[in-house]
C-alpha cells in the first residue's frame, strides 16, 4: 500500500498500520501485532451483511440499469428515492449543459441584437403634411364662401378669357370652387428611392401616372449613367382635388424617403387682386366715356394716356389672377427619384476588397453583439456561480454537521 | 546480447464500457457499501434504501467519473457517503437508541464467546466519535485503502493514517476496559 510517511508518523504507527493492511489482505503479521490483527479481523467480521431479499432486488435493478428507478417495495425506500426526484430535473445531463449554456447565450444575444437592429434599420420616411391644414381651410370656408365670391365672379372669368391668359386654367377643374371660395395654394415634395437600374423606366411611369390623374409634368430632369449619379426630378402639376391619390400612386414607385406637403391660403390675396381689377375696369369704362365726350386736344391726350396706363394695369392684374388661380387649381408636386442601393448589396460594385470590408463589418457587428451578450450575461453567471458555490459549501457543512450529530 | 522476443499470445482485453465497468464495481463493492452505510445509519432498512440510492446515483452519473481524480471505489463511496449523510440530516436519527438495541441484543446471547467479543467490540465502537466510527467503517467494513479513504473524506493520506492509528488505539483501549 502506498502511504505518505511524513515525519509526524512514527515508526511504530507505520508498523501497526502495515500490520492492519496485512491482516485485511490475509497476509501473516508479526507476533508483536497479533492482538491488533485479532482486532482487525474481529472488526472485519462484525460488519453487517445485506439481506438476501435486498440483494436480489438490487441485483435485478442493476441488471436493468436502474431503468425507471422507483423502489418497488414502497415504504421508506420509495420515499428516499422519491426524495431525489425533484433533483433530477436540475441534474441536467452533462452533455446537454454546454448546449443549454449556448442556447441561453444566444437568447441574450438575440434579445440585445434585435432592439439594436430595429433602432438602426428602422427607416421612417420624413413626412411633413399640411393637408389637414388645407382641408381645414377649405372646409371652414364654406359658410363664408358665397359672400366673398360675389356676383362679379362670372364677369371676371369672362375678362380673363378675353385677355387670352391661362388656357390651362380654363380647362382645369376648380377645386377652390368645389370647396367653397377659399383659395388654397398647395405644394408638395416627394422623394422616392428606386433601384439605380430602373430610373428611366420609373420616369416613364411618372408621366403616365401624372396623365392618369389629370395632371401634367411641367418640367423633368432625368440623369442616368454612373452609379451614384443617376436620378430624376419632376415638377408635376396635379389637380388639387387629386393630390392625395396622386401622391399615393407616386409612392408606389419605390421606397418613400421623404414627403412634404404644405398649404397656403391665398384667399385674401385673390380677393384683393379681384377688387383692384374691378376698380380698374370701372375706371377704364369711365375714362372711355369721358374720352368719347372730350373736345379739347389736351384733355383727349391726357385721357388716352390714362386709359393706356389703366389697360396695362388691368392686363397685369389679369395675368396675376390667372397665375394664382392656376396655382390654386393645380398643386405643384416636386417629385424626386433617387437611386437607392439596397443595403448590403451594392450592384455592380462587388469587388474582393469590398466583399472583405463587408465581411469585416459583419464580423465586427457579430463581435459587438457577442461582447454585449457576454456583458449582459456576466452578472447573471457571476451571481449563479456564487449561489452555486454557496449551496455546495452549505450542503457540505450541513452534511458534516449531520455526521457529528449522529 | 541476446535479444528476447516476447510474443503476446493472448488477445488484448476489449475495453469495458462505462456500464460494464459500473456493473463490475457493483459486484465487487455491493456488500462493502452496504456495510459502510449500515454502520453510519445503524438501521437496516435505511441502509438498504441508501445503498440502492447510492448505486442508482452512480449509474446515473457514471459519465462524470474521472479516473485521474481517484479510484472507482473511492468515487462510489463518496456518493454513498453523501447519500448517507443526507439521510442522516433528513431523519435526524440518533445513534443512542440503536446502540441500546445492540447492547440488549448482545446481552441476550452473551454466553457465546464470539458473540460476547463482538458485543464488547460494539460497545467500544459506541464510545468512538461519529468521525472515528466512520473511519473504522471505511477501513474495516468497506475495505478501502488509506488513499481511498483520504479521497472519500477529502483529507490527506498521511492524515488518514494518523487518525486511523489513533482511533484504533482508542478502540483497543475501550475494548480492554469493556472486557
Amino acid at each position: 500500500m502506498k502511504r505518505h510517511r511524513n515525519n509526524v508518523t512514527s515508526a511504530e504507527t507505520v508498523s501497526e498500520l502495515d500490520a492492519i493492511d496485512a491482516t485485511l489482505a490475509g497476509a501473516p503479521v508479526p507476533a508483536q501485532h497479533a492482538r491488533l490483527a485479532d482486532l482487525a479481523r474481529e472488526l472485519r467480521a462484525s460488519r453487517r451483511a445485506p439481506g438476501q431479499d435486498f440483494v436480489a432486488t438490487l441485483d435485478a435493478k442493476v441488471a436493468q440499469g436502474f431503468a425507471g428507478a422507483v423502489a418497488p417495495t414502497g415504504g421508506r425506500r420509495a420515499r428516499v428515492l422519491m426524495w431525489t426526484k425533484p433533483l433530477r430535473p436540475m441534474g441536467v445531463s452533462p452533455l446537454s449543459r454546454p448546449a443549454l449554456a449556448a442556447a441561453l447565450t444566444a437568447l441574450v444575444a438575440v434579445a440585445v441584437a434585435v432592439p439594436l437592429a430595429v433602432s438602426r434599420g428602422g427607416h421612417h420616411p420624413e413626412r411633413v403634411s399640411g393637408a389637414a391644414v388645407g382641408e381645414a381651410h377649405s372646409g371652414g370656408a364654406k359658410s363664408a364662401g358665397p359672400a366673398l365670391a360675389g356676383p362679379e365672379e362670372p364677369a371676371l372669368r369672362g375678362d380673363e378669357k378675353a385677355a387670352g391668359a391661362g388656357a390651362n386654367a380654363a380647362a382645369a377643374p376648380s377645386s377652390a370652387a368645389a370647396a367653397g371660395s377659399r383659395r388654397v395654394e398647395r405644394t408638395a415634395t416627394l422623394d422616392v428611392g428606386v433601384a439605380p437600374g430602373s430610373i428611366e423606366s420609373t420616369s416613364q411611369r411618372v408621366f403616365t401616372l401624372a396623365s392618369s390623374v389629370g395632371g401634367y409634368v411641367r418640367q423633368s430632369n432625368v440623369s442616368s449613367g454612373a452609379p451614384g449619379q443617376s436620378g430624376a426630378s419632376f415638377d408635376v402639376r396635379i389637380p388639387s382635388s387629386s393630390v392625395s391619390r396622386a401622391i399615393a400612386e407616386f409612392s408606389q414607385l419605390g421606397h418613400v424617403r421623404s414627403e412634404n406637403d404644405t398649404t397656403n391660403d391665398v384667399t385674401e390675396q385673390f380677393n384683393s387682386l379681384r377688387d383692384l381689377l374691378g376698380t380698374l375696369q370701372a375706371e377704364r369704362a369711365s375714362l372711355l366715356r369721358r374720352l368719347a365726350s372730350a373736345s379739347a386736344p389736351q384733355q383727349e391726350a391726357a385721357l388716352k394716356a390714362r386709359v393706356q396706363y389703366v389697360q396695362r394695369r388691368i392686363s397685369q392684374l389679369q395675368r396675376e389672377l390667372s397665375g394664382l388661380r392656376t396655382r390654386v387649381d393645380y398643386t405643384s408636386l416636386a417629385l424626386t427619384l433617387t437611386a437607392e442601393t439596397p443595403p448590403g448589396a451594392k450592384q455592380g460594385n462587388l469587388t474582393p476588397g469590398g466583399a472583405a470590408r463587408a465581411a469585416g463589418q459583419i464580423l465586427e457587428t457579430a463581435l459587438a453583439v457577442l461582447v454585449i451578450g457576454v456583458a449582459a450575461l456576466f452578472p447573471l453567471v457571476a451571481v449563479a456561480l456564487v449561489a452555486w458555490l454557496a449551496i455546495i459549501c452549505s450542503r457540505r457543512r450541513l452534511r458534516e454537521q449531520a455526521l457529528d450529530g449522529s | 546480447m541476446a535479444a528476447t522476443l516476447t510474443l503476446r499470445l493472448t488477445a488484448p482485453r476489449p475495453a469495458e464500457t462505462a456500464q460494464q465497468r459500473l456493473e463490475r464495481l457493483y459486484r465487487t463493492s455491493r456488500d462493502d457499501v452496504y456495510a459502510y452505510v449500515a454502520s453510519m445509519l445503524r438501521d437496516q432498512t435505511l441502509a438498504e434504501d441508501v445503498t440502492a440510492l447510492a448505486f442508482e446515483r452512480a449509474f446515473r452519473r457514471r459519465g462524470l467519473f474521472d479516473a485521474r481524480r481517484g479510484s472507482e471505489r473511492a468515487w462510489l463511496f463518496g456518493i454513498a457517503r453523501n447519500a448517507a449523510l443526507d439521510e442522516l440530516r433528513r431523519r435526524k436519527r440518533s445513534a443512542a437508541a440503536v446502540l441500546e438495541q445492540s447492547a440488549r441484543a448482545g446481552a441476550e446471547s452473551a454466553r457465546d464467546e464470539a458473540v460476547l467479543g463482538r458485543t464488547v467490540l460494539r460497545k467500544a465502537m459506541g464510545e468512538l466519535s461519529p468521525r472515528e466510527r466512520e473511519l473504522i467503517a471505511l477501513k474495516f467494513f468497506a475495505g478501502l485503502s488509506n488513499g481511498e479513504i483520504a479521497r472519500v473524506l477529502g483529507l490527506s493520506e498521511s492524515n488518514v493514517g494518523t487518525s486511523l492509528h489513533r482511533t484504533i488505539t482508542k478502540l483497543r483501549k475501550a475494548c480492554d476496559e469493556e472486557a
